[in-house]
């Protein structure tokens, strides 16, 4: 039973934490501008991640070793830094906007312009990453990220033709106007904000911080194989409200308070509420990982001691 | 805040949006008005999103006109367009400025008075 609800538990973190700034960002975009004709990338980014996910969570269970060791080990030390300088980049870069994210949703809440908000915002995921226990806070800011949910009870709403749908996603064609280079572009894009490598610094070497076994694997692979693509789903319906809304007028949303519109055109207030906490859980949330998830991969890849925040079960660095 | 003004405000949001899209013609424009006061129908929203929002399509308007007016006309033909086409823009600047200050003092009826103006 302890196990079965750990497995729950698991999935539904990684769906709310499937979804962070990038991928709310460049779905609702994708969706105003090319309607369905883009959402065969979404399930390609879901399978990608999925298959490095588990794979790295496998190799951490069973060598015990993280994958940037193996990486360095394998293909030498000037790759391996090569390998985890990008990553880090990347990730440095996620950080930004993550909180750049959690400063909007509060100015869309509050009114008070996002850039008296970013300080703010910085020291407390600071504070959240220093001082509180890093499982609760895990599973509280996934937890709260499935609020974004509402994207597809918006859509449902909504009411589009399933049919139509269907058809727009499955057949996929240029709109007027949109040439195939900026087409492809937006696909990788797309396929960018759902391959985040902060997102698998958690199996690759996470799991080694964890002390994963081999009896861990089943779990970590629910999680990947069930969360992610869920978290997948989310972020279709997050291209579908703004396809459903903002391409029909030709309108290409270009800021998050545009994202956050068709909740409340579908639900009101009480969908423009939820939207705004899911907005802010997805962006904190993953404004607090980020930075750990960094530091467990330059730990793994320095191969030295452990490095751990409070609240883990292991020893701190 | 009533249902009626906030769904005007949402559909005004929304078509001034779609300044920023690709360009379109007049008859366009009035149809993806009458879709947008459809999808927007009945709908409400806060007072400080509406407000935020409204502040973007400022900016956003005002760049725009910056960009318009930084072009230099090429004939008399041009000068005629440009002195039109800036009409419209300020017109809808002072529009979008005015509703900002309504819904930043929380003047429902005026801003009411305003939407159904401008539809």
């Amino acid at each position: 039973m302890k196990r079965l609800l750990a497995v729950t538990l698991g999935i539904l973190t990684a769906i709310g934490g499937f979804v962070d700034i990038g991928d709310l960002v460049a779905n609702a975009l994708v969706g105003s501008r090319y309607g369905f004709a883009l959402a065969w990338v979404v399930p390609v980014g879901v399978v990608g991640i999925c298959l490095y996910a588990e794979m790295c969570g496998r190799v951490a269970a069973i060598s015990g070793r993280p994958v940037f060791d193996l990486i360095r080990e394998r293909l030498g030390p000037r790759l391996g830094l090569a390998n985890l300088a990008a990553s880090f980049l990347v990730t440095a870069l996620t950080l930004t906007a993550e909180i750049g994210g959690v400063a909007l949703a509060l100015e869309l809440a509050t009114s008070v312009n996002f850039l008296l908000w970013v300080p703010l915002v910085g020291f407390l995921v600071w504070l959240v990453i220093w001082r509180v226990g890093f499982a609760r806070m895990e599973q509280v800011f996934g937890l709260a990220g499935l609020l974004l949910i509402v994207f597809a009870v918006a859509l449902w709403k909504l009411g589009p033709d399933w049919g139509q749908v269907l058809h727009d996603a499955s057949h996929p064609a240029l709109p007027p106007g949109e040439g195939l280079p900026t087409y492809l572009y937006y696909a990788i894009a797309l396929f960018g904000a759902a391959m985040t490598p902060y997102e698998v610094f958690f199996f690759s070497s996470g799991g080694v911080e964890e002390h994963w076994t081999r009896r861990d694997v089943g779990v970590a692979r629910s999680n990947v194989f069930i969360g992610f693509p869920l978290g997948g789903v989310l972020s279709l319906a997050i291209m579908g409200c703004t396809a459903l809304v903002f391409f029909p007028l030709g309108v290409g949303v270009d800021t998050l308070g545009q994202v956050a519109m068709p909740p409340a055109v579908a639900l009101g207030k009480v969908g423009l509420a939820i939207v705004l906490v899911g907005i802010f859980a997805a962006t904190f949330g993953a404004a607090r990982g980020t930075p750990w998830r960094s530091t467990l991969a330059g730990s793994g890849a320095s191969s030295s001691g452990r490095c751990r925040p409070r609240g883990s079960t292991a020893s701190r660095c | 805040m009533g249902t009626p003004l906030v769904k005007r405000l949402l559909a005004v949001l929304l078509l001034l949006a779609a300044c920023a899209g690709p360009s379109f013609s007049y008859r366009d424009y009035e149809r993806k008005a009458a879709h947008t006061v459809e999808l927007a129908n009945g709908r409400r929203a806060t007072r400080a999103y509406l407000s935020v929002l409204l502040g973007e399509a400022e900016s956003t308007l005002g760049a725009i006109q910056q960009t318009f007016e930084g072009v230099q006309p090429p004939d008399r033909r041009a000068d005629r367009l440009r002195a039109e086409l800036g009409e419209h823009l300020d017109g809808a600047a002072d529009v979008l400025a005015a509703l900002r200050i309504e819904v930043r003092r929380g003047h429902v009826d005026a801003l009411e008075k305003l939407a159904e103006e401008h539809r």
